[in-house]
């Protein structure tokens, strides 16, 4: 059988994980747009609070992604 | 489809090849870039500052405000040239993408080094500020069994670092490849959007999430 179909399922299943990084920004930028209205001139520490943040969430669903490119073009 | 830098040349040294690619190429090129420049844009500075003088000090202030908010004053004057540095040159890096080569920061080999400068620097920092006494005893906090968590936790640190960078950089590259590879012969006007966010806006985000978490993890080793 040819395995790149299964290759293809695989990768699409394993970009799934890309969900959660998305919930989590979701919540964080919702968040941080909350604290703004609360206090405005707290926006500049909010805001890169906030892009840590980000980045930290983000990592997460670009490790599922890496997966999902590495099963593509790798194996 | 190549997401390995291509080799450009390879010399042995005693039966040990070393190969030679593209990413160092693009770093011995933005290191001339950059000593150019700072050479050029530095001459003849005066009180009252011209149009390139105003934008070099936007610059260093940035810079210097960065380190102050976060470390505070007694870190500004050993802080802000690292900090600096490493920012402007991950700067330059990732944003060799808009002129049309890959960013040398999507080769993990680029960003593991960053990396682990980084990680001597926070922990270097947290020695000569706190005396080997009480940086090791920094360890056996908040008890002593908490030692091996506290010991993989100094690896992990620049782990994370190293790999948010390529992945971020690595799919960006991906990306662009893969909508080039779609489009084939009518691609233009259409890859400008995603060519803009994934070159220059993630590209800049990543360079001050990585020097702003290099920032963070002094400040939390230091405080330990």
């Amino acid at each position: 059988m040819d395995p790149i179909g299964l290759i293809a399922l695989g990768a699409g299943i394993a970009a799934l994980g890309v969900l959660g990084g998305g919930i989590g920004i979701g919540i964080i930028g919702g968040k941080a747009v909350e604290a703004i209205a609360r206090q405005p001139e707290a926006k500049s520490d909010i805001m890169s609070t906030m892009i840590i943040s980000i980045a930290f969430s983000e990592v997460t669903s670009l490790y599922a992604l890496i997966v999902s490119i590495l099963l593509i073009f790798v194996v | 489809m190549h997401i390995n830098p291509p080799k450009v040349f390879e010399f042995t040294v005693s039966n040990q090849t070393y190969a030679v690619t593209m990413s160092i190429i693009l770093q011995w090129i933005i290191m001339a870039v950059i000593i150019v420049l700072v050479l050029l844009l530095t001459r003849n500075l005066g009180k009252i500052p011209s149009k390139r003088q105003t934008v070099i000090e936007m610059i260093v202030n940035m810079f210097n405000n960065l380190v102050v908010e976060n470390l505070g004053e007694s870190f500004k004057k050993r802080f802000v040239p690292f900090i600096g540095t490493l920012g402007i040159f991950i700067a330059f890096m990732n944003l060799t993408g808009v002129i049309g080569f890959a960013p040398s920061t999507r080769d993990i080999n680029v960003t593991a080094t960053l990396a682990i400068i980084s990680a001597i620097v926070i922990n270097g920092t947290s020695i000569a500020r706190n005396g080997l006494g009480r940086y090791l005893h920094s360890y056996l906090q908040p008890f002593a069994l908490m030692l091996p968590m506290n010991i993989i936790e100094k690896f992990t640190v620049p782990l994370s670092l190293c790999l948010r960078l390529f992945i971020n950089m690595l799919v960006g590259v991906v990306f662009m490849e893969l909508i080039y590879m779609a489009l084939g012969y009518f691609a233009f006007i259409i890859p400008i959007l995603p060519s803009f966010f994934f070159d220059v806006f993630v590209a800049l985000i990543q360079t001050y999430v990585f020097v702003m978490l290099t920032i963070v993890f002094t400040k939390t080793s230091v405080e330990e």
